[in-house]
């Protein structure tokens, strides 16, 4: 019996919520900007509990970075990605002239989830933050500064 | 205009219209079938009943993302959502079977009025 074989009997390892940074494995230009927003936030936020850049259409990570015992990005992608399509959709059925989604901002009790999208819509950012750690007009600053940053 | 003054959800209406007369629409929605109580458009194209009713999904959507986030303790009280020329906010009762929609031009109204405004009228919901 191989080491391997072994091994495929354990049951499958769940995401776990470590210091860590998930880049894309597609070394493209399209992948660089994602990354470059998270290691700007994070260098902004030291505190903060989750960051991560979420493809619009298909719900997967881009890049991500979770404080210990933080939920993990990949987790919630999906449904943050299906919360952005869902507003998409929403401003479809609003008539003149398009407008762009730019920010979503759920504030809680004590935490506040931001959600901004990059300027072609194709993917966003999702920072979750403590309330009483950060402003919600602050977190929105640094979220906006960081893309812009970026170029997206 | 498609309420009435009678009800608290047009009641809540007619205060934010007094609130903000260049709102573009505002509506009180069921929260659970997405069917607007209330509502009123200062554009006849505008129809706020269409947008409210797909932005119940966006309020189902976020509260299964708190679901997953082990949120349980968590509660949304509003949802602000920022687009090109316009800002379209959210905001939830204190059940969460009701919320208001509003929708304002950012030329005319910052983020912190509006917001203001909703949360006074939300506990008219009650």
């Amino acid at each position: 019996m191989t080491g391997a074989s072994s091994d495929s009997s354990l049951p499958p390892k769940r995401p776990h919520a470590a210091h860590r940074l998930v880049p894309l494995p597609l070394a493209s230009a399209a992948t660089s900007q994602p990354e470059k927003v998270i290691q700007l936030i994070k260098a902004e936020l030291p505190g903060l509990r989750v960051v991560a850049a979420i493809d619009v259409a298909s719900g997967k990570c881009l890049a991500s970075y979770c404080r210990p015992r933080a939920p993990a990005a990949e987790w919630v992608a999906e449904h943050h990605a299906t919360t952005v399509r869902q507003q998409q959709l929403a401003l479809q059925a609003w008539p003149g002239r398009p407008e762009q989604l730019t920010d979503m901002l759920i504030p809680m009790r004590r935490h506040l989830h931001l959600l901004r999208v990059a300027r072609k819509g194709e993917w966003f950012v999702y920072l979750a933050v403590k309330a009483d750690e950060l402003s919600l007009a602050l977190a929105r600053e640094v979220l906006r500064m960081a893309m812009k940053r970026a170029g997206c | 205009m498609a309420y009435s003054t009678s009800s608290p959800a047009g009641q809540c209406v007619q205060n934010i219209i007094n609130s903000l007369p260049s709102l573009m629409a505002v509506a009180v929605v069921d929260a659970n079938s997405g069917m607007a109580l209330a509502s009123h458009s200062n554009s006849p194209s505008l129809n706020p009943e269409t947008a409210a009713a797909y932005n119940t999904e966006v309020v189902k959507q976020k509260q299964k993302a708190m679901s997953a986030l082990k949120l349980g303790n968590e509660k949304i009280d509003d949802i602000l959502i920022s687009l090109s020329n316009q800002i379209h906010l959210i905001n939830l009762s204190d059940d969460g079977k009701k919320f208001i929609y509003l929708v304002v031009n950012s030329r005319d109204t910052n983020l912190a009025i509006a917001r203001d405004v909703c949360r006074q009228e939300s506990g008219l919901l009650n």
